[in-house]
């Protein structure tokens, strides 16, 4: 029996939080503060499989995902998981718990940290600056930013720009598979495998590259390692997942918010609080949605019991906006300070990336205020359709040049 | 080059040897046997490793049978 905590009650029963149509119009931030005040640990039935616990508030999510030993990551970490084997259970740094995460992610983030990736900085601004050049008047803001990963996944994997048209689309597919932009005729599961195939097909193909090829980036690490090959290919799958699924969503869903509240040249005018600005964007927009574990025993979250096997999803979007956390959440504020935001996760699988998506994003949002003066809405913004990916795919808007 | 039946006989063995079932047929689908993407890429790296037949990535994983790939293999 599942039962509320003691004194409250449950709000109605009628919406589901697996349902990606609950994303298409921004994230469900009112129906997360109802959860967060009255049902901070609910569980979500899911038609045809069990369902999950769905962990609304700051503080249960930070300890779901720092306790690795109750909140196994090797059930696979995203809702289009449940109920199905994880294959890179153990062999993928995303699907292990340590201390076998370790071992993988220990070398790869030698080549993360902010000192190691301070190096790619020059030729992230060359490439944020020639993405920018030619914008000017009416353009749409999401295909402005559609190429940001491409910034560091070059210098990092090796990815040549001629093939992101492509990466783009099937990174899409596996992890928005419900979106109609990228969704098949045969519906989201054969959406996730086809995507999921041609990115490993893909990937493959790189792997072998870099072997004829060395370029001592993170491919070269991974093929390094005493991995089997196809936990190469996982490992560099979720090093290009992670790496070009959320990044472009902070600039998109940061300047719509800015444009809406008429705040874009207040923050324009003030490049020395930058690093402030990207946290400050990062927690409001959250474009990694939710991470799930696996309970390994039976335990509890909040005061709820949770059985061993039970699915756990963390909605970061959620706990970035707990006023219990956060004055004023629901407002993009340039001085929020402290600002300890879970948009990268927390704990052992806290973002490997970080460090460089802070980087970039800190480029990017410099050349975009000393470049624009002001930006208008032209035309309605459009949502990704996941209940992972909460983002922005079409957003037109006029930009004036300086 | 070998011929067809060689190609076969010997995806059948590696397909066997990989999904640790018999017998495999060359119409039957890689993944619908219980491979997944991670079984596929360790299986197109021991046939460029060991047997030296280099054939297009996506084929297994997008046409995963082995009639499928000995086509490619024959055509390329």
């Amino acid at each position: 029996m599942r039962t509320p905590p003691c004194g409250h009650t449950r709000p109605p029963n009628r919406f589901d939080l697996a349902d990606p149509d609950l994303y298409g119009a921004g994230g469900p931030h009112e129906l997360w503060r109802t959860l967060r005040r009255r049902d901070p640990v609910r569980w979500q039935p899911v038609e045809g499989r069990s369902g999950f616990w769905a962990v609304t508030r700051y503080p249960d999510a930070r300890t779901v995902l720092n306790d690795h030993a109750r909140f196994t990551s090797t059930g696979g970490v995203m809702l289009n998981m449940l109920g199905r084997p994880e294959p890179a259970q153990n062999q993928q740094f995303a699907a292990s718990d340590p201390p076998r995460h370790s071992l993988i992610r220990g070398p790869l983030h030698h080549q993360m940290t902010t000192r190691a990736v301070a190096r790619h900085a020059p030729a992230i601004r060359s490439f944020v600056r020639e993405m920018l050049r030619p914008a000017d008047g009416v353009l749409d803001f999401a295909e402005l930013t559609a190429t940001l990963p491409l910034a560091f996944l070059g210098p990092l994997m090796g990815i040549p720009a001629t093939d992101w048209p492509d990466l783009a689309r099937w990174v899409s597919m596996s992890v928005a598979e419900h979106d109609p932009d990228v969704m098949l005729a045969d519906g989201p599961s054969a959406t996730l495998d086809r995507g999921h195939r041609q990115l490993f097909a893909y990937l493959l193909n790189l792997v072998l590259d870099h072997r004829r090829r060395p370029r001592g980036d993170l491919v070269d690490v991974l093929g390094s390692m005493p991995l089997r090959p196809g936990a190469v290919v996982a490992n560099c799958y979720s090093l290009l997942l992670g790496g070009s699924a959320a990044i472009p969503h902070v600039p998109r869903a940061a300047l719509a918010e800015l444009i809406r509240v008429g705040r874009y040249e207040h923050w324009a005018r003030q490049p020395e609080r930058i690093d402030r600005a990207v946290e400050e964007a990062l927690r409001f927009t959250s474009p990694a949605g939710h991470f799930m574990r696996l309970a390994t025993r039976d335990t509890t979250v909040g005061d709820v019991p949770i059985a061993a096997g039970d699915a756990v999803v963390v909605w970061l979007g959620s706990a970035n906006r707990d006023e219990a956390v956060f004055a004023d959440a629901d407002t993009l504020t340039l001085g929020r300070h402290p600002n300890r935001h879970l948009a990268f996760g927390d704990g052992r699988h806290y973002c490997l990336g970080a460090a460089v998506a802070r980087l970039t994003l800190r480029i990017f949002f410099e050349e975009l205020f000393a470049t624009f003066v002001s930006f208008e809405p032209v035309g309605d913004v459009e949502h990704v359709r996941s209940n992972w990916l909460g983002g922005i795919k079409r957003m037109p808007v006029e930009g004036r040049r300086r | 080059m070998p011929t067809r039946p060689e190609l076969e006989a010997m995806l059948t063995r590696l397909w066997s040897e990989k999904l640790n079932i018999t017998p495999v047929g060359v119409e039957d689908n890689f993944f619908a046997l219980g491979g997944d993407s991670l079984l596929a890429a360790d299986l197109l790296m021991d046939l460029y490793d060991r047997l030296g037949v280099e054939v297009d990535a996506a084929v297994l994983f997008l046409k995963p049978t082995i009639a499928e790939l000995v086509d490619e293999v024959l055509a390329g």
